[in-house]
Order: structure tokens, then sequence, then C-alpha cells
């Protein structure tokens, strides 16, 4: 289950959902911040796209601590 | 120097609590008189501990007010900046807004660069024009 590893991600990095929500919105996601919240809790399923902009939004955060990529993206 | 020494004789201590922070406070009093604190000292510390709570949090939520809104300036600029060069790759490659960013997103995970870095020299690369 990939949205339960996405919260293990942001809980590892110690940031807030409110935190990720505006890294995410910086890339161009187009959830509110309610969505995002409920998607990182396991609340239902999100589009491809919009999954790779959260991803690539906690990915850019691990590259700043040293990780390179760890979460994996989805196909388009 | 002893407090008893600078002539102190009681203290009242009451905690300044702040819901939600891992921040904590207290408010102490010091006295020279040997009863100590009456009940209405008490209740009045305890009044002033109460309002400076509520000083305190109006105070993180206004902070917390402020760096959001900088946060969000900073977003809405990157944001904008991807929009455009998600625009100039999709009107070059004749492609969808999600394979724009897909492109973007693979540069900058094979260059280990900021992806709005990456979209911002797209932008420059195409507002440059055509080399002479």
């Amino acid at each position: 289950m990939n949205h339960l590893r996405l919260e293990d991600a942001r809980r590892q990095l110690g940031l807030s959902t409110m935190e990720v929500w505006v890294d995410y919105f910086a890339l161009g996601g187009t959830l509110d911040a309610i969505q995002l919240n409920g998607y990182l809790r396991g609340d239902g399923d999100i589009c491809d796209a919009d999954h790779n902009v959260l991803v690539h939004a906690l990915n850019e955060v691990f590259l700043a601590r040293g990780h390179d990529h760890p979460l994996t993206y989805r196909p388009l | 120097m002893s407090a008893r020494a600078n002539g102190i004789r009681c203290s009242l201590s009451v905690p300044i609590k702040v819901s939600g922070s891992t921040t904590f406070a207290g408010f102490n009093l010091y006295g020279k008189a040997l009863g100590g604190f009456s009940d209405a000292d008490k209740e009045l510390c305890q009044a002033f501990a109460g309002q400076a709570s509520i000083v305190v949090a109006n105070a993180q939520a206004y902070f917390a007010a402020f760096e959001l809104s900088r946060d969000m300036a900073k977003a809405m600029e990157s944001r904008s900046e991807i929009e455009q060069a998600k625009g100039v790759l999709m009107s070059t490659h004749r492609i969808d807004a999600d394979t724009a960013f897909d492109l973007l997103r693979q540069q900058s995970q094979t260059t280990n660069r900021k992806l709005r870095d990456v979209a911002a020299d797209v932008v420059n690369e195409a507002s440059a024009g055509p080399d002479e």
C-alpha cells in the first residue's frame, strides 16, 4: 500500500501534513490540504499524476537530507 | 546567595499552559511574609497565568499564520514557474500537462536538482529565443 509508505515517509521526515501540502502545492499539485491529508492517512486513492507530484515533494526533502529519491513513482 | 538570605520566606509557582506546545512556562512569585500567599493571591496568580497562556497561544497562532503566508508566497512563485515550463514542454513536444511534469520530474531526479530549478532553466531557455 503505497499511501501508507508515504505517511511513514512524512513521519520519518518530521514534516506536518501542512508542510507537505505546501511543498506539493509548490510543485503544481491540485488536491487541497484536507484531501491530501486523507490520502496520506489511507483514505482512498488519487490519480497517478497527483501521486507522483506528492512523491516528488517528499523525495526532494529526502534528497536535501542525503537520501536519493527513496520513494517510487507510478508509471503514467 | 540563598533566597532566605535575601529575605524571601515564601514562593508561589503556577504553570502557564500552552495547549499543543512542547514549550512550557511558569509564573513564580516570591514574598517576604512568613504566612505565604493567601487564597486570593493564588486565585489572582492563576488568573494571570491563564491570561498569559492565551497571549502565548495567540502569539504562536500569529507566527504560524505569518510563516504559512510566507511559505505560500514562495510556493506560488514555484508553482507559476513550473506551470510555465510545463507549457513550454507541451508546446515543444506536443504532450499533455502530466507528461510535461513527468519530463521535468525525471530531469530533476537524474540530475539531483530541484524540479523548480529545472523548470526555471526550461523557461529561461524558451524566453531567450533562438540563438543568433
